[in-house]
């Protein structure tokens, strides 16, 4: 659930019918292993998941929003570099194997959360009747389509998990966060469960700190910023989602809550980046995207 | 030691843009252990205080398996595997090696001595997979698309568990099969097997079997006589087709001869490698 009685995420393999196809097409445009909360938690509202999707998809599928994304990307790594450093790798024992997958797990989230957070705000405003028109003059040309070839699995360990090491962490996390649902990043670092709880324990004084969260509200403003000139008209309006018969004014709570909690899960992921990669190097896209000879539409 | 210890072990390799989890401990001559389906290295931890302190004991996890890649966009079958030991091999400067394999990793073992034969100085298969003998029907279900696919990891393991116990001849302890099945205890583990398990395919072994009459490896199969997965037929068969061959039949032992009559088969193996 996320911060709500009613709503079940929907998890990819209870995923059935439509909500399969939309999830198979969400991997392929948004180039990702997996899907990640905010899908399976729009998920729960079945019957208008798939028109909202349908409504950012251009987007989503553009050099444009690639772009955007990366920009926040950097925005989020030189946010990260005034924080004090993690140093957490140094301090779990961890196998040579171990660390190599830690890094490739953050490198896929790493590329992901700043492509949620535009798209995430972008749903979020027109909702909010802040209208996104479409700027032609932006990069409209599509993107190849597909999951890059060594991307890491979105591989997560079970929330209900009975490791009494990682219970505890999650637990500390639905509290100190203020959600049911455990989000899709830390899921894949319970793999390692030493490595999650150490990183953790870093991580919750520096989230409480002003330098910490004037950048993460830096991002989400940015973010909406990108958004407002993204290159289609995002045709979504609370009408759309009344008409199918669902509750306008939840899925727009939720989106609030999920656009809220994006910003800082990007400079967390930043931050445990930059405990074993160089700056430039975290800047850098993790999943550079192959140039198209394709025209403008 | 247990499965999240084994873990801390395994150093990793990139093999042709996948990459390879696998333990690399001690010195002296190389002994390459190939597990089979549905394990992992975890599978030979035990050898590890045997062999490590007069040899070097190699134990990768298969591409699909355990620790190594479990991306959806690759080749899964021996003929996979065997390519990719051999390049792993190369990678680490390794020019030969002792080979001991047991289920499909007696599979890859056997066609490394046929198709790869410079890289085997000796051949060691344990209850391997061989000619027609496989993939036994619960592999078979398991690797048809829709079977498992819809069922969550936890039911899936579930199924598996007893399943697995069918392979020993004692029930082993609970921490060996809950370490066994740990790394598809997840939906992306889960998948990952069900995509192993598809890619088994009987042909890789028979289009091999006019070969192993040519394998010069000195070679010794060590055959649990009750494992009910790959009777100890195949086993005399296979001591028949290859030349230099010693069959070891082991009593009282299932599919997991090296876990139900490890002092045995630990009294063979180190005098053989």
């Amino acid at each position: 659930m996320f911060g709500s009685s009613r709503l079940q995420p929907i998890e990819e393999h209870d995923a059935s019918g439509e909500l399969e196809n939309v999830y198979h097409d969400i991997r392929q445009v948004m180039r990702v292993t997996g899907v990640n909360l905010n899908f399976r938690t729009w998920a729960a509202f079945e019957r208008s998941f798939p028109l909202v999707w349908a409504a950012v998809r251009d987007n989503a599928g553009t050099y444009a929003f690639e772009h955007a994304a990366d920009h926040l990307r950097i925005a989020a790594v030189q946010g990260a570099l005034a924080l004090p450093p993690l140093q957490v790798l140094s301090a779990v024992p961890l196998g040579e194997s171990q660390t190599y997958q830690i890094g490739a797990a953050l490198a896929l989230y790493h590329y992901i959360n700043p492509k949620l957070l535009l798209l995430t705000a972008a749903i979020r405003m027109v909702l909010d009747n802040d209208p996104i028109n479409g700027r032609l003059s932006a990069d409209v040309r599509k993107l190849p389509r597909g999951v890059p070839a060594r991307m890491y699995p979105m591989e997560m360990v079970d929330e209900s998990t009975d490791d009494p090491h990682l219970k505890q962490t999650f637990d500390d996390m639905r509290q100190t966060l203020g959600v049911e649902s455990i989000h899709s990043d830390y899921r894949t670092l319970g793999l390692w469960p030493y490595y999650l709880a150490s990183a953790w324990q870093r991580l919750k004084p520096i989230a409480a700190s002003a330098e910490y969260r004037g950048l993460a509200e830096s991002l989400r403003v940015q973010a909406t910023d990108l958004a407002r000139i993204l290159p289609y008209r995002v045709k979504l309006a609370r009408l759309d989602l009344t008409s199918v018969g669902e509750d306008d004014d939840d899925f727009i709570r939720v989106t609030r809550q999920l656009e809220h909690l994006l910003p800082g899960l990007i400079v967390n992921i930043a931050l445990l980046t930059l405990d074993g990669t160089s700056p430039d190097l975290c800047m850098d896209t993790p999943f550079p995207v192959p140039e198209r000879d394709e025209e403008p539409a | 030691m247990n499965w999240r210890e084994y873990q801390t072990l395994q150093k990793v390799a990139e093999v042709d843009e996948r990459f390879v989890s696998y333990v690399d401990e001690g010195e002296g001559a190389p002994v390459v252990l190939l597990h089979g389906i549905p394990t992992w290295g975890y599978l030979w931890h035990r050898w590890l205080p045997v062999l490590s302190p007069t040899r070097r004991v190699l134990i990768p996890d298969l591409l699909g398996f355990g620790y190594s890649d479990k991306n959806d966009t690759f080749d899964r079958s021996i003929a996979r595997q065997a390519e990719m030991i051999d390049a792993w091999l190369e990678q680490l400067g390794i020019e030969h090696a002792s080979i001991v394999g047991h289920d499909i990793g007696g599979g890859v073992a056997l066609r490394l001595a046929t198709i790869f034969p410079d890289r085997v100085s000796r051949l060691c298969v344990m209850n391997g997979v061989c000619y027609d003998s496989w993939p036994v029907e619960l592999m078979l279900q398991l690797g048809h698309p829709e079977a498992y696919r819809k069922m969550s990891a936890g039911a899936a393991i579930t199924m598996l568990r007893p399943a697995l116990k069918m392979g020993f001849a004692s029930s082993p302890a609970d921490g060996v099969l809950d370490g066994l099945l740990a790394p598809y205890a997840t939906e992306v583990g889960k998948l990952s097997l069900i995509r192993n398990a598809a890619a088994l395919n009987t042909n890789l072994t028979t289009e091999i079997t006019p070969l192993l009459s040519g394998i010069t490896a000195p070679t010794l199969i060590v055959w649990g006589e009750d494992d009910k997965f790959q009777p100890v037929k195949y086993a005399e068969r296979l001591a028949t087709d290859i030349p230099e061959a010693t069959l070891v039949r082991v009593r009282d032992a299932r599919h997991f001869v090296m876990i139900d009559q490890h002092d045995e088969v630990a009294r063979h193996l180190t005098t053989f490698v």
